[in-house]
């Protein structure tokens, strides 16, 4: 999922449009895009999602590369605790 | 089965701490899991974005603003690479990491792995046409 | 091509030495010689000390697994003339206790390979087979890539993780276990899976690689444990789903 959508959300938002090679979305154009429930449903995915994700993958890095085998459920509570705040925000932002 | 007893003490050896700049292989890999941390970024990003949208124009604006910054840029820039590496490894790992079969027939990591390559494309051109307003 | 080539081999000693150390060696460099030949040769004219494990010389045994030059080999199969003009670094495999000099201790592997009961397992009470069981080229071709594992235990050295954390059940065992789950005369994947499906069998992998990278046979173990968590997240949520039933 992360693999499939981020690529181009970073382009274009990151660089492209930023960079004015692309001309900017109007303010009300993405409100109208934001408001709607399935853009919600859509972005909700892929805020929580890509959360959990890198909460998941990088608990398990910083353990190997650090040798943390003995903090593993400190490193858990740390990474999937702050990967629920952000997905508590988006709860928060889009309902 | 008794286990091996050794009459003195065998050496046990500690992992490096830096074991994973030993190989590049290691460092590979330890390079493919730390572009999540771009993935956190780029979702606090769209956070922002998101909480600036409903704001309203200014803010909106505020946030177009900030996103030029060059810092901002040069720092997308990067997450777009490790973002690039983070979906390429993982399309590269998919035929990898499963017996090549379609239908119970087995055929080529070529086949298993080029669908993947077309979802992204289009996913990607549907994301596009959405945020530009096409639709 | 240089006459001479020398070795640099990790040596331990546990009645005399706190911490290995390295001797040096000059082997004359024959055509053809392996590095398991010219330890031999140290061993026969040099210094009768050094101790290492070897035996069938042609890469089927599994004896000889060291690293060379930062690398895991069957010593039997690495050409001296390939690290010209060296010297070449010989220690024994790593993530693993060193007894003397090239030897370790590979109990923990012998006990993981033992779990995961590498053998026919036959469902108790069936009646005794008329014939011998009959196997199709195709239903050998299902397990096959994973019988040819020698247990020289290259993987484990490669393995970051289970340096890590020595609890990992590992790819050989994963292999192996995968290679009767897939054996069309066994019925014992469901006993199998127990030891499989915990977090210390495949799921502590991260997909690093460097496992079937350094296997000799050209295993995969890699994909064998990959495998193995598609049929043990199949199993789980079957089991949510129908719990009790279903086979």
């Amino acid at each position: 999922m992360v693999a499939f959508f981020f690529p181009i959300h970073i382009l274009l938002f990151g660089i492209l449009i930023p960079l004015g090679l692309i001309a900017a979305p109007t303010h009300t154009g993405m409100l109208a895009l934001v408001n709607h429930p399935l853009t919600r449903l859509y972005l909700f995915g892929f805020c929580a999602l890509g959360l959990l994700h890198a909460a998941h993958r990088l608990r398990f890095t910083l353990s190997d590369m650090l040798r943390l085998k003995h903090l593993d459920t400190l490193l858990g509570v740390l990474a999937y605790g702050a990967a629920l705040v952000g997905v508590a925000v988006t709860i928060d932002l889009l309902i | 089965m008794p286990s091996a007893v050794p009459r003195y003490r065998p050496y046990e050896r500690r992992m490096p701490l830096l074991w994973w700049l030993q190989r590049w292989n290691y460092t590979w890999f330890i390079l493919r899991e730390l572009s999540s941390a771009f993935v956190a970024w780029w979702v606090v990003v769209t956070l922002i974005q998101i909480a600036s949208i409903l704001e309203g124009p200014q803010a909106y604006a505020a946030f177009q603003a900030w996103m030029a910054q060059p810092l901002l840029i040069i720092v997308n820039i990067v997450s777009f690479i490790f973002i690039l590496f983070h979906t390429l490894s993982w399309f590269r790992l998919v035929p990898q990491a499963m017996l090549p079969r379609i239908g119970g027939k087995r055929t080529s990591a070529v086949m298993t792995g080029a669908p993947m390559y077309v979802v992204w494309a289009v996913a990607s051109v549907v994301v596009a046409c959405f945020a530009l307003g096409v639709f | 091509m240089a006459d001479k080539i020398t070795l640099e081999v990790a040596r331990y000693s546990p009645e005399q030495d706190g911490e290995p150390r390295f001797d040096r060696y000059e082997v004359p460099l024959i055509e053809n010689w392996m590095v398991l030949d010219a330890l031999n040769y140290i061993k026969d004219q040099l210094d009768g000390t050094v101790t290492f494990r070897w035996s069938c010389r042609m890469g089927i045994c599994g004896s000889c697994g060291m690293v060379v030059n930062g690398h895991e080999r069957l010593t039997c199969e690495t050409l001296l003339a390939d690290y010209l003009p060296g010297p070449i670094r010989v220690e024994p495999l790593r993530h693993f206790p060193v007894m003397r000099d090239l030897v370790v201790d590979l109990s923990d592997f012998m006990e993981k390979l033992e779990r995961v009961k590498p053998w026919i397992i036959r469902q108790p009470g069936a009646p005794e087979p008329s014939r011998e069981f009959i196997q199709t080229p195709e239903q050998l071709a299902e397990y096959k890539q994973y019988s040819l594992c020698i247990n020289c235990v290259l993987c484990y050295s490669a393995c970051p993780v289970y340096g890590l954390d020595p609890h990992f059940i590992g790819p050989a065992a994963s292999a192996l276990s995968l290679r009767y789950n897939l054996d069309s005369r066994d019925q014992g994947a469901e006993q199998r899976l127990d030891v499989m499906a915990q977090h210390d069998g495949v799921w502590d992998c991260t997909v690093i690689g460097e496992c079937s990278v350094v296997c000799p046979k050209h295993v995969d173990p890699s994909l064998a444990i990959q495998e193995y968590k598609i049929s043990a997240t199949k199993a789980w949520f079957k089991n949510l789903l129908m719990p009790g039933g279903g086979k």
